[in-house]
């Protein structure tokens, strides 16, 4: 859980819901620093959404747990289809945004909190580039052999990541360099949020091509059952038990 | 001069020329972050400058200096009027980004460079929040008894601003109250500018209420001739001329 302080996502997501603008900041450890996405974002209706995560929700069935659920937008569209949806975020402010917004069952828990106190749930939403929260190869197969634990027989997880490879931005290229001296996957980016004087700890954020997703997959239990593309770097699959 | 792992505002001009993206992130000394202006605004045309800036760029005449010129907006507009006008920035990328605009006379300098060896000047030109670029009251005082000795009879400053007090919120207020304990000017802001992988040093950025800029020209041999006022903002632009 984030101390408020840290709580700069929380901040900006409830600052919007006050009519507040501003923008989320990412500063990675190499020193590049850029504007995030703007927070109205995170509060996108369905009809917004970008076509790859429109196609992949529709495969959410049975009980649902969001992990990293934001401000509620995927929560708030499977609610209102009639789905039973948890949702878990690590920001409080996130969690009382998504409270204030009529979403039921929202808790402020870490993605390595997810147990079977919970219960068990078919389907597991980590969007809006969430399988990053998985941080890094190892915590991310370990974290996946735990939500095979918690999930029904025909479970499925619906991620988003972006390929860090589809870019041409020197600075990005250098910093795939720089991780792999330092023994990190290339997409394994440490980043840091700032929104006005909050900030949060320094986390690691995984960033996969295709081909890495399936490897990482490789003995968790899990494979992937389908891709959906956008026209950019951003991606979406659905990943499923092996039989 | 600014080092080029420091010319974050230079890169930032150089990539919008070139077509690429970024945003112009600003970071306070107080930990509070946020993204400036959209980067076209340097680039922007007359016909798209603020009411007030039109105004204001009237009292522009004769022989006219731009201190802090940026892309080179307003040296432009003026160099298309027929004036005289030379630029000056801190940043070689941004000086660098006027000359690939056309702009024929700038150069790399600081405003504590601004010397007679440049010649006298009959405007001195501080747009864009530039007045900020005196840094501290006492620096703006010297600086502007500097300013005096390089210009003519009839020299003119016509300098933006903004006043600090009319910014509400919480943090806002906050750090005018950080400021006066540790014995500035409330709006004497301590800021650093990144871009991308860029980063200015820290640097004293002075933003006074009309009231305080009289103060700060007191016993200078300045005088202000008039305000221009934004519409629905607390910016504003001050007609400095000399003292008789």
């Amino acid at each position: 859980m984030l101390k408020d302080r840290q709580d700069a996502h929380g901040h900006e997501i409830y600052d919007y819901l006050n009519g507040k603008g501003g923008y989320e900041i990412v500063e990675r450890d190499d020193g590049y620093i850029d504007a995030s996405g703007a927070a109205r974002d995170y509060f996108a209706e369905y009809k917004d959404w970008p076509s790859h995560q429109k196609k992949a929700i529709q495969y959410a069935r049975g009980r649902v747990l969001d992990i990293g659920c934001g401000a509620g937008r995927c929560l708030l569209y499977l609610q209102q289809k009639g789905l039973d949806v948890m949702g878990i975020d690590i920001s409080p402010l996130a969690v009382k945004v998504c409270k204030k917004r009529g979403i039921q069952n929202v808790q402020v828990l870490s993605i390595t909190q997810v147990s079977s106190k919970l219960g068990v749930f078919d389907t597991i939403i980590m969007f809006g580039n969430n399988f990053g929260l998985f941080a890094n190869r190892d915590r991310a197969r370990w974290l996946l052999k735990r939500f095979h634990k918690v999930t029904s027989g025909k479970a499925r997880i619906i991620a988003e990541s972006g390929d860090p490879y589809q870019t041409n931005v020197p600075e990005h290229l250098q910093y795939h360099k720089r991780n792999r001296k330092r023994g990190r996957m290339p997409g394994q980016v440490r980043i840091r949020v700032r929104y006005k004087k909050y900030v949060t700890p320094w986390f690691d954020y995984l960033l996969v091509s295709k081909n890495e997703m399936a490897d990482i997959l490789n003995g968790t239990g899990w494979r992937i059952e389908r891709f959906f593309a956008s026209t950019w770097a951003p991606y979406a699959v659905v990943i499923e038990k092996e039989r | 001069m600014l080092k080029d792992h420091q010319d974050a505002y230079g890169h930032e001009l150089l990539d919008y020329l070139n077509g690429i993206t970024g945003s112009e992130i600003v970071e306070r000394d107080d930990g509070y972050i946020e993204v400036s202006v959209d980067n076209k605004f340097y680039f922007a045309d007359y016909k798209v400058w603020t009411p007030h800036e039109r105004k204001a760029i009237r009292y522009a005449r004769g022989r006219v200096l731009d201190v802090g010129c940026g892309a080179g907006r307003v040296l432009l507009y003026l160099q298309q009027k027929g004036l005289d006008v030379m630029g000056i920035d801190i940043s070689p990328l941004a000086v660098e980004v006027c000359k690939k605009r056309g702009i024929q006379n700038v150069r790399v300098l600081s405003i504590t460079q601004v010397s007679s060896k440049l010649g006298f000047f009959d405007s001195i030109l501080m747009f864009g929040g530039s007045f900020g670029l005196f840094g501290c009251p006492e620096r703006a005082k010297w600086q502007l008894k500097r300013f005096h000795k390089i210009t003519s009879e009839r020299g003119r400053i016509i300098a933006l601003t903004c006043d600090p007090y009319r910014a509400v919120s919480q943090e806002s207020k906050q750090y005018r109250k950080f400021n006066k304990i540790r014995g500035r000017m409330p709006g004497q802001f301590r800021f650093r500018i990144r871009y991308k992988k860029y980063v200015t040093p820290w640097i004293d950025w002075l933003v006074v209420s009309k009231k305080e800029m009289g103060g700060v020209l007191k016993g200078t041999g300045w005088q202000i001739k008039k305000f221009i006022d934004a519409d629905k903002s607390p910016v504003y632009i001050a007609i400095i001329e000399k003292e008789r």
